[in-house]
């Protein structure tokens, strides 16, 4: 993926932050590029790639916490190698399978409101099972999930960031939700 | 605030403090084995040189760009204000081209009509009729012979030497006139004429098949070298 970047304006502060980032971060994410692609080239565009959505929201971005921001670049990077991935299958003639399975929307409804159950107690206990809960989510609704609800983008944004579609984003959160309320109800209720 | 919207407020607190707990056990859980080659020097530098364009600059620079452009602009439009457009014509034309260098010949308009130069060694004739080329050259102290032509038509240049001029005037018709206010002599031959002129210091000749009218334009306009 050649595209030439289109560099969102940034100030000292925002570049120093960003070279920070990527002295810290590169390798992890260049690893995870280099797993998925299998191509050292590729994979460097893909690193490229992935800075570059990166500054496109550099101030959504913790400098100090450093596996949040590996977790925030791992996600995009996974995303940047699926496009490639797709690109290349295409010009190759063959299909690559969409992220979302047709499961993923099926019978579970969306909560109308919270994620917790009514009786969650809130203890320690209840945190782990959150915890455990979010890191068990399908990738595509977990990176959705993520992006909006942790690192506070808007749907418009997370859309950017994953290159999907605002309603794509909008069904993987709904999705991401369901997915959680129903592990969570199970853990209350037994 | 009524006790349900503080537990509310709370679930709420708890949820992200646990989700944002999940996406740092996540990056805590993306480690590079040791035997990884990682991202190539190249790959970094291309990341780094791409964070450093992104970066705008600051707004001093930006403001002394615009003032100088400013500046120059007003320079340019002072210039054309102040002087007349031969001078402005005159200084950028020597700012840029080097009219004088041996063997330069220009073209260019005078009073909308095409003009041409030619730089000799020791003299520039800054009136050439149009489609004469130099075809031969002879520079020696304090003398210089330049030989134009133009298909049939061709004329030639000298810096005469020696302090007495010996002109052929058999069978030929013989003009006084003047060339910049001095003395000249015109000769009208079957085949070739001739206007030879001195300018105070030098003489110089012109002898060809061209008209008078063509060899005073041409003597009009030449400028010695110093030497």
């Amino acid at each position: 993926m050649k595209r030439k970047p289109v560099l969102p304006p940034i100030d000292r502060r925002q570049r120093k932050k960003a070279e920070a980032i990527c002295e810290a971060c590169g390798n992890t994410v260049y690893n995870i590029a280099a797993g998925i692609l299998k191509d050292r080239f590729l994979a460097d565009d893909a690193v490229q790639e992935t800075f570059v959505r990166m500054l496109e929201n550099i101030d959504k971005v913790s400098g100090e916490n450093i596996n949040m921001t590996k977790n925030y670049l791992a996600v995009i990077c996974r995303r940047v190698c699926f496009d490639i991935l797709k690109k290349n299958a295409a010009e190759a003639g063959r299909e690559v399978g969409s992220e979302d399975t047709a499961d993923d929307f099926a019978d579970i409804p969306p909560p109308e409101g919270d994620i917790l159950p009514l009786d969650a107690v809130l203890n320690g206990e209840m945190r782990e099972k959150i915890i455990e809960a979010v890191k068990a989510l399908p990738s595509p609704n977990r990176d959705a999930f993520l992006m909006h609800f942790v690192y506070g983008h808007t749907v418009a944004e997370t859309a950017a960031i994953l290159g999907v579609g605002a309603e794509t984003v909008k069904k993987r959160y709904a999705r991401a939700k369901a997915l959680l309320r129903k592990r969570l109800e199970a853990y209350v209720y037994g | 605030m009524d006790e349900t919207d503080k537990t509310e407020d709370i679930r709420m607190i708890l949820l992200t403090e646990a989700a944002k707990a999940a996406a740092e056990e996540l990056g805590a859980e993306l480690t590079v084995p040791a035997d990884a080659p990682g991202m190539s020097p190249r790959a970094r530098r291309r990341i780094l040189r791409t964070i450093r364009r992104a970066q705008r600059r600051p707004l001093p620079v930006r403001i002394m760009r615009a003032a100088c452009f400013m500046l120059a602009a007003v320079i340019c439009l002072g210039g054309g204000i102040v002087m007349s457009v031969e001078a402005l014509r005159e200084k950028f034309f020597d700012f840029t081209f080097n009219s004088n260098a041996l063997g330069s010949k220009v073209t260019f308009k005078l009073n909308d009509e095409p003009h041409t130069s030619y730089a000799g060694k020791f003299v520039t004739l800054n009136y050439i009729p149009n489609d004469f080329e130099c075809v031969k050259s002879k520079a020696m102290t304090y003398t210089e012979i330049l030989y134009f032509e133009n298909n049939d038509l061709w004329f030639c240049f000298s810096i005469l030497s020696g302090g007495t001029t010996i002109l052929d005037t058999e069978n030929a018709k013989y003009e006084e006139t003047e060339v910049n206010g001095y003395e000249a002599i015109y000769l009208e031959k079957d085949t070739r004429n001739s206007l030879t002129w001195t300018d105070g210091e030098l003489p110089y000749n012109i002898y060809g098949n061209i008209s008078k009218d063509t060899m005073l334009k041409i003597a009009e306009n030449i400028a010695v070298a110093e030497q």
